[in-house]
């Protein structure tokens, strides 16, 4: 295996590769209480607490215009070109 | 040139005579020796270049996106500069042992995974061939529910995929120790917050709950939350990777650490089930906390 830059997994809602953990732990089925910092969903709590589906989220996330949500952790780079 | 080397990695080193015509001696042993000798350090100094860190900074700008069938899968990732592309995958994050490369170098990469099984979930890693760049997973489609989208696309009343150690919390008696928080010396919230580059997030999404003025407020919060729970007795329970969850039934407070007891989150949830239907068994936490 390649050596890691930084770690980072996908969010399974915006399909970024943002997250520092998986979305939910292959071991336990639990989520990982990350907020995505693109899409703002909650790992664990949007999807368990409030029963938003990842679907759902994804489509209100680009009806209001695909934005990075994080006011604190900037995009990488190159990501606003692709939006 | 070529010709000559060929003739002499034949002979293994030992006295050989020279293919190219005009030259009929032999070549001694010493000038073999120099020719390998040549040959492995050149080869030595090509991979030692080929692995210079920070030749580039490749990044990820979208994707990766599967598409998976029962027995393949498209991986499809757009770089920000032009690179290789390949993708390690196994069957678990520790376990990528298998790759698939990109046809060609550029900036949009798309790689076929070959010899699936329908049903099954794959891990994998894009990449090029020397620095991961992202990790995720999926299910192959077939024979057991495709997993394209995450467990929790299900409406959550539904049980989840995978969770052979959810159970029933049990609510311990409530210890009679007062606990007195003013007494406490909390530490700051660069040590006490699990990332703290998302403590701001976390903040603004659940400070209010606990009328928390500030991100550092918050984090205090958090972990003050947990010294309480240990000298109340709240119910905990810890999962198979150490991931910690504490409830408050009274207060409805909930909080998540990780193994080394830094906070992952903390928010008051709307359900009255959600603590139960967390993964994880009863734990003592004067057996975890200081």
């Amino acid at each position: 295996m390649p050596k890691k830059a930084s770690p980072t997994f996908v969010c399974p809602v915006c399909e970024s590769a943002v997250l520092t953990e998986p979305a939910r732990s292959a071991k336990t089925g639990g989520g990982s209480f990350e907020i995505c910092p693109c899409c703002g969903f909650q790992h664990g709590v949007d999807d368990d607490d409030k029963g938003i589906t990842h679907a759902q989220a994804r489509a209100a996330w680009r009806k209001a215009g695909a934005k990075w949500t994080s006011k604190t952790q900037p995009p990488p780079k190159g990501w606003a070109k692709t939006r | 040139m070529t010709e000559e080397l060929a003739s002499v990695e034949g002979a293994g080193g030992a006295q050989v005579t020279s293919a190219t015509p005009g030259h009929d001696r032999p070549r001694d042993s010493a000038k073999v020796g120099d020719v390998n000798c040549l040959r492995v350090l050149l080869t030595v100094m090509a991979i030692w270049c080929l692995g210079l860190p920070g030749v580039s900074a490749v990044e990820i700008s979208r994707g990766p996106l599967v598409q998976p069938t029962p027995t393949n899968a498209v991986i499809q990732w757009t770089t920000d500069t032009s690179a290789g592309g390949r993708v390690y995958f196994g069957l678990s994050v520790k376990q990528m042992d298998r790759r698939a490369n990109a046809d060609a170098v550029g900036t949009e990469h798309s790689v076929v995974l070959t010899g699936l099984k329908p049903g099954t979930t794959y891990w994998y890693t894009v990449g090029t061939a020397r620095l991961a760049l992202a990790t995720n997973s999926f299910t192959a489609p077939g024979l057991s529910e495709a997993r394209t989208e995450s467990p929790a696309a299900r409406p959550v009343v539904s049980a989840p995929v995978v969770r052979p150690e959810v159970t029933k919390s049990v609510v311990p008696p409530v210890a009679k120790a007062a606990f007195d928080p003013s007494k406490l010396q909390v530490p700051p919230a660069r040590q006490t917050w699990g990332a703290p580059r998302s403590l701001a997030d976390h903040f603004e999404r659940h400070g209010a709950d606990f009328a928390a003025r500030t991100a550092d407020d918050y984090a205090a919060q958090a972990w003050i939350f947990l010294r309480r729970a240990k000298a109340e007795g709240l119910p905990a329970k810890r999962d198979e990777e150490g991931v910690l969850r504490v409830y408050d039934p009274k207060t409805r407070a909930f909080a998540s650490y990780n193994r080394d007891l830094t906070t992952k989150t903390y928010f008051k949830p709307g359900r009255r089930d959600y603590f139960d239907d967390q993964p994880g068994q009863p734990v003592d936490l004067n057996k975890l906390v200081p």
